[in-house]
């Protein structure tokens, strides 16, 4: 049985900017609102390493269907294809990945930060 | 009275009481009109000065025409629209009020009553008008003969609950945050040979101990 724990997002900042030494800027999900899915990002730590969720609107070919307008972008460090589950340097070479990032888009993002940021530690 | 059995009470509800008790007003002045249930006025929009009134057909429930408007999801569907329009995509909504602009004009009504409506409505709701929501543009669109565009937005608006312009460059903003999320915890990964936040084995015992 897990114990979840979960922790505020500023400790995942804390760790990366005492680390790093350099500032980081949490990103939050441009949707206010959630509408078919969830609108944050999820970052799941244990013993086995790390893994990071987005959800995205449409990410055939990326992430797998969860349902209608619902698809789950996962990036470990333990990969499995069959799950769709990326080491983030396979996913970054992905070609349908390189693709959708570069192509053009008019959106302004929200700027609320305290609204969402949950980080969970498994 | 229709309006308050369709789904528009919960647009009104998000105005509040004021915007409640105008269109009580607007209803029961509406109400011995033989040919109309409810009316809007839009003014002010930005593009022109010339009021859009619309009109529903006596005995056209707008409830269900908006299916989506029911229930406990009411709410946060029109946060959710009126942010994708007020706060990240105005092009969204200037389209629409062009797509309006135009319906407006092609819009064959009864003149007499035409004319009385639009200065009863404008004196009513002149203080709402920069506030109408996504949703009711939406009902609004989809009561007269909207133009290819506004069909579009309307359709996309009752299979997907949301815009698909809108969702489209969200999903490569999230990409983006993905990308550079990733980036960092690699770049943690690199220096300390562990990633972000993973907990030690003995702080993993204490927990299970404590609950």
């Amino acid at each position: 049985m897990f114990v979840n724990k979960a922790v505020h997002y500023s400790e995942f900042k804390n760790a990366i900017e005492s680390t790093l030494k350099m500032e980081m800027i949490i990103p939050f999900d441009p949707q206010l609102v959630p509408v078919n899915k969830p609108n944050f990002y999820v970052y799941r730590s244990d013993k086995s390493g790390y893994t990071l969720t987005a959800h995205l609107f449409n990410g055939k070919g990326i992430s797998k269907k969860i349902d209608k307008y619902y698809y789950e972008l996962n990036v470990s460090n333990n990969s499995n294809s069959k799950a769709s589950v990326y080491t983030y340097n396979a996913l970054i070479n992905r070609p349908k990945f390189i693709k959708r990032l570069n192509a053009q888009y008019i959106l302004v993002g929200p700027k609320n930060p305290e609204q969402q940021g949950v980080v969970v530690n498994r | 009275m229709s309006f308050e059995q369709g789904g528009l009470q919960a647009v009104a509800s998000e105005h509040g009481t004021s915007f409640k008790n105008e269109t009580h007003q607007l209803i029961e002045w509406m109400d011995g009109s033989p040919n109309y249930d409810v009316v809007f006025s839009v003014d002010q929009t930005g593009l022109s000065t010339s009021p859009i009134v619309a009109f529903f057909s006596k005995g056209e429930k707008i409830g269900s025409k908006g299916v989506y408007l029911d229930g406990t999801s009411a709410e946060t569907y029109i946060d959710s629209i009126e942010y994708m329009t007020r706060g990240a995509h105005p092009a969204a909504l200037q389209d629409f009020q062009i797509a309006l602009l135009k319906i407006s004009n092609t819009l064959s009504v009864n003149s007499v009553t035409a004319d009385n409506v639009r200065q009863k409505t404008n004196q009513m709701l002149a203080e709402k008008l920069n506030n109408m929501t996504f949703t009711e543009i939406v009902l609004l669109g989809d009561t007269l003969t909207p133009d290819k565009k506004t069909k579009k937005i309307i359709k996309d608006f009752k299979q997907t609950g949301t815009s698909r312009d809108f969702q489209h460059d969200a999903d490569i903003v999230r990409l983006k945050h993905i990308f550079y999320l990733g980036d960092l915890i690699e770049k943690y990964y690199a220096q300390t040979g562990n990633y972000p936040l993973v907990p030690h084995k003995k702080n993993m015992r204490r927990e299970i101990k404590c609950s």
